[in-house]
């Protein structure tokens, strides 16, 4: 296939985006309101798809779509990610060389308490994702960080998620500070990037559950519930940030840092979007 | 593109005459129906279907040249990488465009160093157009 | 007892019972490189075998075509509720183990 070198988006670039109108109103620090948003994106896609429960949304695409969920429930019924959800207790359980263990640094020793991150940490002044959380842990106990995007952090995600399994997402905004992270992750999610000029919510508000070439985008709403994922096209697990890098390259936009700031306020809004459903990492996804 | 537009506003294209939009939306359905280094009319004045970088790469093809346009796009690349929007295929395009000037090609390397930089260019803009276009999209 | 490779699910589903199973293993070819380019050895499941009652009721012949983890399901007459099945693997090694499941 001819690689199309040329510029196309050019053109759409100037063009009005053509999704609703929003009011201008909600879009600032000072107007912001995250439950509004919150309850706008779920009054979205009610309206959409009036058949399917709220609390379906965890599972994404196969709320909505019957035949991949008939496929997606036969594969649960032995699921890819239970060697990593194994693998994940026991690099859990081990302790680190100096004695101690993730236990120390998590509340309730790490167990069931993925549904509170993101959080804000008013100390570090930004969003600590449970991934990043798990680095500073093995950092500040004298162990090397892992990679960000797959292997034994994942792992040790899935295993944490697992035990967390039907808590509800509490996603807490308890500052201006974190408000304003909210709305960079907000505009993160809503901008245009890449050659290809979409954002997130091209395919995955106005474009879920319609197909792009032969793929049917699930719904933002419940989007990062399931997370970290076994995704059929990796062959194995992977972190939530691992799939934004990915999203963006499919986009032709150079992806942005992991774990960076831009990476973490996107996951703290599309995650406090996702507040009032439930845990249901790690998933199985194609 | 082609289909949206009315038949009127056919008529006129191919008279040449551009009809009330932005000169962006004229200049690209220009550009799309009749390629480059195509002029046309829109408010009164003449324009050309080239992108700045072409223009600027429409010089005599040698070695200062060449090198001069390379080390544009690569300045303009890094501009844009540092607000977070380059595309990806603009690394490819800059290594491409080194290679056919090491190779002596001169004319290639100055064609894609003006791709490069108008990636970088539409890159930048986007980021700017990010500030506030995305509100359009959220649903209420 | 150590947990084995085999993870197996069997139930009883009117006259017949439905198993399925999942091996972990690397299932590696042999053809892999790793990142110094030295290859990483063959160490495949060659067969697996499962019997209930002394008697064979599914028997594969695996080897390097099959991918990582191996995931098989499969139906056979017969079978009761809290009965054991057999079920044997083999390796290129030359390892191999016995391990049960109970239907349920």
């Amino acid at each position: 296939m001819k690689i199309i070198k040329s510029l196309l988006a050019g053109a759409s670039i100037a063009l009005v985006a053509s999704i609703t109108q929003a009011a201008n109103s909600g879009n600032t620090l000072a107007s912001v309101d995250p439950e509004a948003d919150r309850l706008a994106l779920q009054s979205y896609f009610q309206k959409r798809f009036p058949q399917v429960a709220l609390s379906d949304y965890v599972n994404g695409i196969y709320a909505l779509d019957a035949p991949s969920r008939e496929q997606w429930q036969d594969i649960e019924e032995f699921p890819p990610y239970e060697f990593d959800i194994e693998e994940g207790e026991a690099l859990f359980n081990k302790t680190f060389a100096n004695g101690k263990s993730y236990a120390d640094c998590f509340a309730n020793g790490g167990i069931g308490i993925r549904q509170n991150f993101p959080r804000w940490d008013a100390s570090q002044g930004k969003v600590v994702t449970l991934e990043l959380a798990i680095n500073q842990c093995r950092e500040a106990n004298g162990e090397e960080a892992l990679g960000w995007k797959k292997g034994k952090i994942a792992q040790i995600s899935a295993y944490m998620a697992y035990t967390s399994r039907d808590n509800v997402f509490d996603v807490q905004i308890p500052n201006d500070k974190a408000k304003a992270a909210y709305l960079d992750g907000k505009q993160s999610f809503y901008a245009r990037r890449g050659q290809l000029n979409m954002s997130c919510a091209n395919c995955h508000v106005a474009g879920a559950y319609i197909k792009i070439r032969a793929d049917l985008p699930g719904p933002t709403l419940g989007h990062v519930t399931h997370f970290p994922v076994f995704r059929s096209k990796w062959g194995n697990l992977g972190t939530l940030q691992r799939r934004y890098g990915g999203c963006q390259k499919n986009v032709r936009g150079v992806p942005q840092k992991t774990q960076g700031e831009k990476f973490r306020n996107l996951e703290f809004f599309q995650t406090y979007m996702s507040n009032g459903l439930v845990v249901n990492g790690p998933g199985a996804r194609k | 593109m082609k289909k949206t537009i009315s038949l009127v506003a056919a008529l006129m294209m191919v008279s040449g005459v551009v009809a009330a939009h932005s000169f962006n939306e004229a200049f690209n359905e220009q550009r799309a129906m009749y390629g480059k280094g195509h002029s046309f009319m829109w408010n009164g004045q003449t324009y050309i279907t080239d992108h700045p970088e072409e223009v600027a790469a429409a010089v005599e093809a040698n070695a200062a040249n060449a090198a001069k346009l390379l080390a544009s796009a690569k300045a303009k690349y890094a501009e844009v990488l540092a607000v977070d929007f380059g595309w990806t295929l603009t690394a490819k395009l800059l290594k491409s465009a080194n290679k056919a000037l090491e190779a002596g090609d001169f004319r290639k390397s100055m064609n894609i160093s003006a791709q490069a930089e108008y990636h970088s260019r539409m890159g930048i803009a986007q980021y700017h157009q990010s500030q506030t276009e995305w509100i359009m999209a959220v649903p209420e | 007892m150590a947990k084995g490779i085999l993870r197996a699910k069997a139930k009883v589903k009117g006259d017949n019972t439905v198993v399925k199973i999942m091996a972990k293993h690397a299932m590696e070819t042999g053809n892999r490189k790793d990142t110094s380019g030295n290859k990483i050895p063959a160490k495949f499941i060659q067969t697996l075998s499962i019997s209930y009652n002394g008697k064979t009721v599914m028997e594969t012949n695996m080897g390097t075509a099959i991918s990582k983890n191996p995931y098989l399901a499969f139906t056979f007459v017969g079978g009761a509720k809290g009965d054991e099945l057999q079920m044997t693997w083999t390796e290129n090694t030359g390892a191999s183990a016995t391990e049960t499941a109970k239907i349920k």
